[in-house]
């Protein structure tokens, strides 16, 4: 059977909040938070009827609370969808919203569905990471995984064990440049075209947020020496050369190639392949690695036909490893143009639709780039790679 | 009572291309049941927040906006209470002064109504340059009308610049006057005054992108400017409506005519605020004002606690039944099966009076659904739940039996001893007598502790007042039942004890009674009419009696008279008329003019003459004060806001004169009759 082509038509976020009591997002809930960009998504393609809207798709790690109840679906009655409008909910941790990509788009590329909403929020200050989960004591008394497994900075820790020539310094060092790219891009007004504010409810009654909150412009490597080592005495990882505890939701549309045509949607990249990938839990941050590999191999591509690489930064130890396994410079610009989640943050499921709209941003700015790829690591020993092409 | 302050809290934000914005948010800090008001705290709180705003040097556009699901209430009625012309003057100054602040400021500036906005609230929303409101905002009114005050912070001179004197009178005098309607937003927009409707779902962000738009001019909002076309006209009928609403009884109406003809005539406006303050400072502290506010508290507030309810658990209701299905029966057959909607057996004696029943509770399911207020396979479900029958064994199982047959205490007895053969122990037997003793109709049953009376007014579905009548052995859970049984009905519960006409109908025929002595010494059935009517009451006696019936009239005028001999009497004139075939008393299609069978029968007392107005009006005032007098001696109430919540709720007796109790206190009858006032002025011994 020929697959159709699935295209990414456009893609909203709402400014990263820090998980705190006096966080962005403190007062609001993760649903209204998702409902917010949805209603912005179908506001920017007023050529949309939302009764075209075949799914809803919708991924969150905790699936409790304000991100339960089956999040696509009661996101799309809450945004006022058709109730002709179904959708569903997605785990995969961090690659939530990748993998809400990738189902939507394998829907269409079957031809089961046409047009989908797919997105990823988390609300990191209402759902602490290993909320209400009991973990199987199988993992520890059979040894199915080390008792490490389960803390990501400790997975973090044994990767600089295995990979020894990526220091704390040179953690530092690409922390730096991350804080420095997103700075820049903000300036140069590139999360302008994706991020939507939204009003929120504050102590101080109602407050538009607009930027991201995370972000520590003019960080030094002087800064980041004096952190401390949270996950090991001696250890390398440290608050500043990790990504975050955050808030954040953020929703792409999809659409059938020709579908798009025909209702005027503009397509700016085609889905061309993507890849997931196992690896061993204690060391989930290996997972971009071999999932890129897995997912070049399939193509019969090189990384050098690869233009851009949005890469989640869930740590910098896991960034560099990347790095240093393709041969590529710390401050390649191929890895991340706008910076990443240590300065920008990592809302879990959410951050898959980040690196998606960034990925089209960097395509279409660059003139003579052609091909590129999102990819995350994801707990308990996960990689995730998704590989596009500019329209 | 006092609530929590209303604080306006202000955070910025920084547009790329509107630059620094600021959102103004009131909030008093509790739950969103309680919208924030306007206390003088709060005003303080807005006068600090435009300092604040005004100190702005970068500032391009503000947007006023309520806590989550309300904008805001209005000033705080509460202290309105006592208070006196210059304290009066000082609230309505105080509130121009800061919402002329907010129309000074030199940006643009956005009211986002994303809720609750009355009086006050939408006020100072006129005050700004543009308003959006959301979707689900309601409920948006001038209730000051009613309250027999009128809108003193600019309402009456801006709402007629902004949209014109027609919509000015509709929203400040007509619905306030047809018993307080209030307006949901698309009539907000409708009316002009909101610019735009948006969606809930996108209010608040949907609004900031709209003051950001206005801001850099990317959007313009144009409004026409109000015709002054007809506004004679529109006065009279304006003047004509206050008077056939109140008959002149309240000044209120009138001063916001007036004051919206000044601004409507290009009155200056700087004057025309000083005219609203004067205009507030005599309203206030006026009976009418401060009656209004206590009427509003008793059926706002103090009746929905149901005061006088025992504290132990109802019993529920999964099967109800009611006996004698006719006129009362299958109203109340319908109203049961739409609130409750469980399992309902109607029972008569004759087959079509139950045809008739079916007929009106389809009827009544058929048109909910026609409305959109019920789905249509939903309202096959609640006619399937009821049972028709001649017999009593269908009652089996149900958990209330309410009897509405016709008024003879023998066959209600009859009636409940045979209901009491087929229904469980427990199950709660309710008469809706409207006059009878409920103690009597208990007597000789195997359980008397299980009979209350539940008095429900006709038109069952519109009147919301409820008389529970607690007989000599009726036990707690009987009316806690009854209490709890009217709130899922959406009725307004009273506790009355077991007398003679309960609570309204003593006194509405102690009135009907007196003034029957007028008409009989030869007074005109119109002077009398018009004498009631001058202190407000919706109608007179004898308009009245064409609604309630001469049949009914008389049975109930002889039901009064065998119990209280001393001071009721049956009217023979009333007797005669219900042996005529006549409508009622007056031929409305000649105007008001009575039928000439009923001029013709009528029997004017020898030697005796008409009686004036004045005359008409202190006796029957005087009558009904020493029935209520009575009735809370007697203990039928136990407090006598019960009788006014009474009045207002089943005789629609008018707010400003805070039913009747208040108005015989604030008039010094009371005084001067009982040397003490009726309101407060003793511990009866309960207190709601």
């Amino acid at each position: 059977m020929q697959l159709r082509d699935t295209v990414y038509v456009d893609g909203v976020r709402l400014p990263i909040g820090r998980a705190r009591d006096d966080g962005y997002y403190a007062h609001t809930r993760a649903d209204d938070m998702a409902v917010r960009t949805i209603r912005a998504l179908l506001a920017r393609q007023p050529g949309l009827d939302p009764a075209r809207i075949d799914d809803n798709v919708w991924a969150a790690t905790a699936q409790v609370g304000d991100q339960g109840l089956t999040m696509g679906r009661s996101t799309a009655v809450l945004a006022g969808l058709p109730k002709s409008v179904p959708g569903y909910a997605v785990d995969r941790m961090c690659a939530g919203a990748l993998t809400s990509i990738t189902n939507a788009a394998n829907a269409i590329r079957v031809g089961a569905q046409q047009v989908v909403i797919a997105g990823g929020v988390e609300h990191m200050g209402h759902h602490p990471m290993g909320e209400d989960i009991e973990p199987n004591p199988r993992f520890v008394a059979e040894s199915l995984v080390d008792p490490s497994a389960l803390v990501m900075g400790t997975t973090a820790e044994n990767l600089h064990d295995e990979w020894p020539t990526v220091t704390r310094e040179r953690c530092d060092e690409y922390a730096v440049i991350s804080q420095e790219r997103v700075a820049k891009a903000q300036t140069e007004g590139v999360f302008e075209g994706h991020v939507v504010p939204m009003t929120v409810w504050s102590e101080d009654g109602w407050r538009v947020v607009t930027d991201d909150e995370h972000p520590r412009p003019g960080t030094t490597l002087e800064d980041l020496a004096k952190l401390q080592t949270p996950f090991r005495a001696g250890g390398r990882v440290t608050a500043g050369n990790a990504a975050g505890l955050n808030d954040g939701a953020g929703a792409v549309l999809l659409a059938d190639a020709s579908v798009a045509a025909e209702l005027g949607l503009p397509a700016r990249m085609r889905l061309v392949d993507y890849a997931f990938v196992g690896v061993e839990p204690e060391t989930m941050g290996r997972g971009p690695i071999p999932a890129t590999e897995r997912l070049l191999d399939r193509n019969s591509m090189t990384l050098d036909e690869i233009d851009v690489v949005e890469m989640n930064e869930a740590f910098a130890v896991q960034c560099v490893g990347f790095l240093d396994h393709f041969g590529l410079p710390l401050d390649t610009d191929k890895v991340n143009p706008y910076g990443g989640a240590i300065a920008l943050g990592h809302p879990l499921a959410m951050s898959g639709a980040r690196l998606t709209q960034q990925l089209a941003h960097a395509l279409h700015a660059r003139p003579d780039a052609r091909y590129g790829m999102t990819t995350l690591c994801v707990g308990l020993g996960m990689g995730a790679a998704v590989l596009w092409e500019k329209l | 009572m006092t609530d929590a302050v209303t604080q306006f809290k202000v955070t910025y934000h920084q547009r790329s291309r509107a630059g620094q914005l600021a959102v103004v948010t009131m909030d008093n800090g509790a739950g969103h049941r309680k919208p924030s008001v306007f206390s003088q705290a709060a005003l303080e709180s807005l006068s600090a927040a435009l300092d604040e705003l005004e100190a702005q040097p970068d500032l391009k556009g503000v947007m006023l906006t309520g806590k989550p699901f309300s904008f805001a209430a209005g000033a705080d009625l509460h202290e309105f209470v006592g208070l006196d012309a210059r304290s009066g003057e000082q609230a309505a100054r105080a509130g121009h002064e800061a919402f002329a602040r907010i129309a000074a400021l030199p940006v643009p500036t956005l009211a986002a109504i994303n809720g609750v906005a009355m009086g006050g609230g939408l006020e100072i929303a006129l005050h700004c340059d543009y308003r959006t409101i959301s979707s689900i905002a309601a409920p948006v009114a001038f209730p000051e009308v009613f309250l027999s005050i009128l809108p003193a912070w600019g309402g009456t001179q801006l709402v007629p610049r902004l949209v014109g004197h027609e919509q000015a009178l509709a929203v400040i005098v007509g619905k306030p006057l047809e018993n307080n309607r209030t307006m949901k937003a698309p009539e907000v927009v409708d009316r002009g005054l909101a610019d735009r409707l948006i969606p809930a779902v996108d209010f608040n962000d949907a609004s900031i992108e709209l003051l950001e738009r206005l801001v850099t001019g990317e959007e313009v909002i144009d409004r026409p400017t109000p015709s002054a076309d007809g506004l004679d006209e529109a006065l009279a009928n304006a003047r004509q409506t206050a008077d056939q609403r109140t008959h002149g009884a309240t000044p209120a109406p009138y001063r916001a005519i007036d004051l919206v003809e000044f601004a409507a005539r290009g009155g200056d406006l700087a004057e025309g605020r000083e005219r609203e303050i004067a205009a507030l400072a005599e309203l206030v502290p006026a009976r009418h004002a401060q009656a209004s506010v206590y009427s509003f508290d008793l059926t706002q507030s103090r009746v929905k606690r149901q005061p006088g309810k025992p504290d132990v658990p109802a019993r529920p209701m999964r099967k109800v039944a009611v006996v004698g299905a006719g006129l009362m029966g299958s109203q109340l057959g319908a109203l049961l099966l739409e609130r409750l909607e469980v399992p309902l057996v109607m029972k008569d004696v004759d087959a079509s009076v139950l045809e008739q029943a079916r007929t009106h509770i389809e009827g009544h399911l058929d048109k909910r659904v026609q409305r959109g207020r019920l789905p249509e396979p939903k309202a096959g479900f609640l006619k399937s739940l009821v049972e028709y029958t001649l017999d009593y064994e269908p009652l089996g199982g149900a958990d209330l039996v309410l009897e509405a047959v016709v008024e003879v205490a023998d066959l209600k007895r009859k009636i409940f001893a045979e209901v009491e053969q087929v229904v469980d122990e427990g199950a709660i037997l309710a008469t809706n007598t409207s006059s009878l003793s409920v103690s009597d109709m208990a007597a000789g049953l195997a359980h008397p502790e299980r009979v209350v009376g539940m008095h429900f007014f006709n038109p069952v579905a519109v009147m919301p007042l409820l008389e529970i009548i607690r007989a000599e052995q009726t036990n707690d859970v009987t009316t806690a039942t009854a209490f709890e049984v009217g709130k899922q009905l959406r009725k307004s519960a009273v506790l009355c004890g077991d007398s003679t006409g309960f609570v309204f109908n003593r006194i509405l025929f102690r009135w009907m009674d007196e003034c029957g002595k007028a008409a009989s010494d030869g007074t005109p059935f119109t002077v009398i009419d018009d004498a009631e009517k001058s202190r407000g009451l919706p109608m007179g006696p004898y308009e009245l009696l064409g609604l309630i019936g001469f049949g009914v009239a008389a049975h109930v005028a002889r039901v009064m008279a065998d119990a209280f001999p001393d001071r009721f009497a049956v009217d023979a004139n009333i007797e005669r008329l219900a042996e005529l075939d006549v409508p009622a008393v007056y031929d409305w299609s000649q105007g008001r003019v009575p039928y000439p069978e009923i001029v013709e029968a009528w029997q004017i007392r020898e030697g005796a003459q008409p009686w004036e107005p004045e005359e008409v009006s202190r006796r029957s005032v005087e009558a009904v004060a020493d029935e209520v007098k009575r009735i809370l001696d007697e203990g039928v109430v136990a407090d006598a806001r019960d009788i006014d919540t009474c009045m207002l709720l089943g005789g629609g007796w008018p707010f400003f004169n805070g039913g009747i109790c208040m108005y015989l206190d604030q008039t010094g009858v009371s005084e001067r009759l009982f040397g003490e006032r009726l309101v407060g002025a003793s511990d009866r011994g309960l207190d709601g």
